[in-house]
């Protein structure tokens, strides 16, 4: 009954052109550079205020302890006082830590704005550090990192971490849990002090809102101490012996597995056709580990592979939790997927798929302006913005097979990679 | 106010166009109407099992993503007790090929049993990596048994048990595909940087021609009113005691299902609720703690759960549950917490609405509970709610007699 027509495909476009937010750099009276992204029909409006103050400075918790209790309490707003007015706004404020930086965040519906500035300010600047909110805080990490460290793959996470940058390393070393009986509020106090300055700091505003509410943001950011904000910490890695770590965890019922090595973050000019080898090998839900591993084997929900960016050293890394007694086979197809990419060219038909998903993905980070923030953001850490995108664009609409063969030749060694397998015994 | 259009098929499809210009990606959005309730008791976890089976391709489409991916999209689904919902977010301009391979598969999907052995597989480790091999991963397998007796509500969308996953047939799987999947019984919204004629003309052309037979009747068995409390103690081994307790409560299409997710608001929405405040702060007797309520087509759960300071005794924090629940039923909460929760909500809609996929989704489930003005009332649905209505709600619903607990036990 249905028509012919069903037999053919809809035509797709492959060249959308993207309409790039403007964005406006306007320096506060620090220098600290804020970047306003007017975007979307809501009148909401997203702050990050995002310092350089990662774990990766010192004894990991510090850093996350004070990102933490900075939006706890404030010297004005106790930890009850600060929830209310943050709630009953409909508003929230929160804090990520990651190993390069930390981010304070409030997301408001803008006619709500100006009952939270005073609240904002007191959050960067004049954060409580109170010993009872600490202590009842330092507890409750305690008990839920005894609780994270149940599941396979954060156990894995960690010790894969701790493999590839050496167990010292500013982004190696991992807190146990006796570390929050040692964790200090004197050091958080320091560490508020030194590292919440002006050096490497800057602020993102998206959303709708009117020019006095900017204008706000603007005295909250330019009165930031003034400040450098390096470390000396040494970034050479000290990976650990042996290459594959297998760990131990009772009653596991799936493995979790990580292959991974160094490689190039975002702001190295190959870095786009590595990202175009990444999303083939593991990148996508059509991505060759997904196909075979659970398309065609069914040993696996998911599996993928990332690349992760970090300042001082960028990663690529496999990773998936998979039946108990295939992990062996898994980690051979993993080798496999990528000896294959390495020597036989890319069929026309799976190149033509890859450019054309990629283009797509491009545009799911305009999806919102959420989503422009966080992908503005991601950009600004690493001195780049929207032109990133046109490289990419570029790069994928002119990669060849050749080009993708020796890129998986230089960055994905499964030999040299280091591996991590987290199952029972 | 969300501007749609929204238009029904001679065989029964409900479509709905959201134009929007502010994000360069459409979703397009398909909900049909059956979930994991549809199931019988010992086949459970199929309506899941099926949504995989969706992606093998279909008769003009082989493989279903890569037609997907070669328009630069992306397309997933989720099943839940009541809807089997997939989505495909893509560049505006290919919109057409998410009415292809959606009508397609609506159409005449390929199911071979090769595939059907690899997404066996597949649910199976999907079943592990979410319910085994996560901490109190299990507790649904024996909370949903326990607060539910008769209602298919009883097992969870996975199902059961794994045995039920490793002995669906082929057959069972295309009858389930028969009865269910079909326009009468499904939901289309495309959301994003569309025409809405075009779109209409688009749902005649892929859609218009797919039959319609007749559904089957459908009747749940409903849960007889629960007249004293059930326990269950599971011992494992996890770090520290939890507690699990469950009360009966509305369908989402009660009007008291608002004062309902508000009292859940005050208990446990952000750092100043009040179980967060007062059980894990100013009596630290958890280490952390919800309450959540099912949104469910048939009378939903209260859940509240958390996991217990392991120097606490599991009996003492369970009681502080019981009268930190007593104290709102008495009304000892004020009208700035009602009000809080309320400005909450509004902002919680708004921030929900800021991109297409969202959107796309929302009023696919609006229209499939029968009412697309929900999207625009809800806001002034959840400010009408009275210290009153919470009051009575709390009453109804923190019957100690109806309430269901599962003690989690550290074997430690």
């Amino acid at each position: 009954m249905p028509n012919r027509y069903r037999a053919v495909a809809p035509r797709v476009s492959k060249n959308y052109t993207i309409q790039y937010p403007e964005v406006t750099i306007i320096k506060a009276k620090n220098g600290i550079p804020v970047h306003v992204i007017k975007a979307g029909t809501k009148n909401v409006m997203k702050l990050d205020v995002v310092f350089k103050a990662g774990t990766r400075i010192t004894d990991p918790l510090i850093p996350k302890a004070t990102a933490d209790l900075m939006v706890e309490a404030t010297q004005t707003y106790n930890s009850e006082k600060l929830s209310n007015i943050i709630d009953t706004n409909g508003a929230f404020l929160f804090s990520e830590a990651d190993r390069d930086r930390v981010s304070i965040s409030m997301v408001v519906i803008e006619k709500f704005f100006d009952n939270l500035i005073h609240p904002l300010y007191e959050t960067i600047h004049k954060p409580k550090f109170d010993t009872v909110d600490f202590n009842r805080y330092r507890i409750k990490r305690r008990q839920q990192h005894i609780h994270a460290l149940e599941s396979t793959s954060t156990i894995a996470s960690r010790a894969f971490g701790s493999q590839l940058y050496g167990k010292e390393h500013p982004y190696g070393r991992m807190a146990n849990v006796h570390d929050y009986d040692n964790l200090d509020l004197d050091k958080i106090r320091d560490f508020h002090k030194k590292h919440y300055v002006s050096g490497g700091t800057y602020a993102v505003v998206a959303g709708q809102f009117p020019d006095s509410n900017f204008d706000k943001v603007m005295e909250v950011i330019g009165s930031i101490p003034n400040g450098s904000n390096t470390d000396k910490n040494d970034y050479t890695p000290q990976p650990e012996e042996p290459k594959l770590n297998r760990i131990t965890k009772k009653d596991a019922k799936q493995a979790t597995i990580r292959v991974g090595d160094f490689c190039i973050n975002k702001a190295h000019p190959d870095y786009a056709t590595l990202r175009i080898a990444n999303t083939i090998l593991g990148g996508y839900f059509g991505s060759r580990l997904m196909q075979v591993i659970r398309e065609q084997k069914g040993y696996t929900y998911g599996i993928g592979s990332n690349l992760i960016s970090l300042e001082h050293g960028a990663y690529w890394s496999v990773s998936g939790d998979v039946l108990l007694d295939k992990v062996d086979e898994v980690l051979a197809d993993i080798r496999n997927e990528i000896d294959l990419l390495k020597i036989k060219p890319i069929a026309q038909s799976e190149l033509e798929m890859i450019q054309n998903y990629m283009m797509g993905e491009i545009l799911q980070n305009f999806d919102g302006p959420f989503a422009i923030a966080d992908t503005y953001k991601v950009l600004t850490d690493y001195g780049l913005d929207f032109t990133y995108f046109e490289n990419l664009k570029e790069a994928i609409q002119t990669i060849t097979s050749n080009k993708l063969c020796s890129t998986v030749q230089q960055y994905f060694n499964y030999d040299s990679a280091l591996k991590t397998v987290v199952s029972c015994e | 106010m969300m501007k749609y259009s929204t238009r029904k098929l001679k065989n029964g499809l409900t479509v709905i166009i959201q134009p929007d210009n502010s994000t360069p990606m459409a979703t397009f959005s398909l909900l049909y109407g059956v979930g994991s309730r549809d199931e019988d008791p010992n086949k459970t976890g199929i309506a899941h099992f099926f949504e995989h089976l969706m992606f093998s391709g279909s008769k003009n489409v082989e493989s279903f993503d890569h037609a997907v991916q070669m328009a630069g999209g992306e397309s997933n689904a989720f099943t839940s007790n009541d809807v089997t919902n997939y989505y495909i977010t893509l560049p505006a301009d290919n919109i057409e090929t998410a009415f292809w391979v959606e009508s397609d598969r609506m159409l005449n999907p390929v199911l071979t049993h090769e595939k059907l052995e690899v997404q066996r597989k597949v649910v199976i480790e999907e079943f592990k990596q979410r319910f085994l091999n996560q901490p109190y991963g299990d507790v649904n397998l024996y909370l949903l048994p326990l607060a539910y007796q008769t209602h298919p509500y009883r097992w969870p969308t996975i199902g059961s048990d794994a045995s039920h996953i490793e002995n669906m047939t082929y057959q069972e799987a295309q009858d389930f595909f028969n009865q269910y999947y079909q326009p009468q019984n499904a939901y289309l919204c495309v959301s994003g940087p569309v025409e809405t004629n075009e779109m209409f003309a688009m749902a005649e052309k892929w859609f218009a021609q797919i039959p319609s037979t007749e559904m089957p009747f459908r009747q749940y068995p409903q849960e007889k009113s629960q007249e004293e409390p059930r326990f269950l103690t599971l011992e494992r081994d996890v770090p520290s005691d939890a507690i699990f307790i469950s009360y009966p409560m509305y369908s989402r299409l009660d009007p008291k299902y608002y004062a309902a997710d508000l009292l859940s608001d005050i208990l446990s929405s952000g750092k100043s609720s009040r179980l967060f405040r007062n059980l894990t702060l100013n009596n630290p007797l958890f280490t952390d703690i919800q309450a959540v309520i099912t949104g469910s087509n048939d009378p939903g759960l209260f859940l509240i759960s958390g996991r217990i300071d392991p120097k606490i005794e599991l009996e003492e924090a369970e009681q502080a549950i019981y009268e930190q629940l007593e104290m709102v039923a008495n009304g000892d909460f004020s009208e700035q917490e009602l009000q809080k929760v309320q400005n909450k909500a509004a902002a919680n809609i708004a921030y929900s609405q800021m991109n297409a996929l969202n959107n796309a989704l929302s009023l696919c489930n609006a229209a499939f509970l029968g009412d697309l003005t929900l999207i625009d009332k809800e806001e002034s649905l959840y400010l009408q709610v009275t210290k009153e209505d919470i009051l009575a709600v709390a009453k109804e619903i923190f019957n100690p007699q109806k309430r269901s607990v599962i003690y989690y036990k550290s074997k430690k």
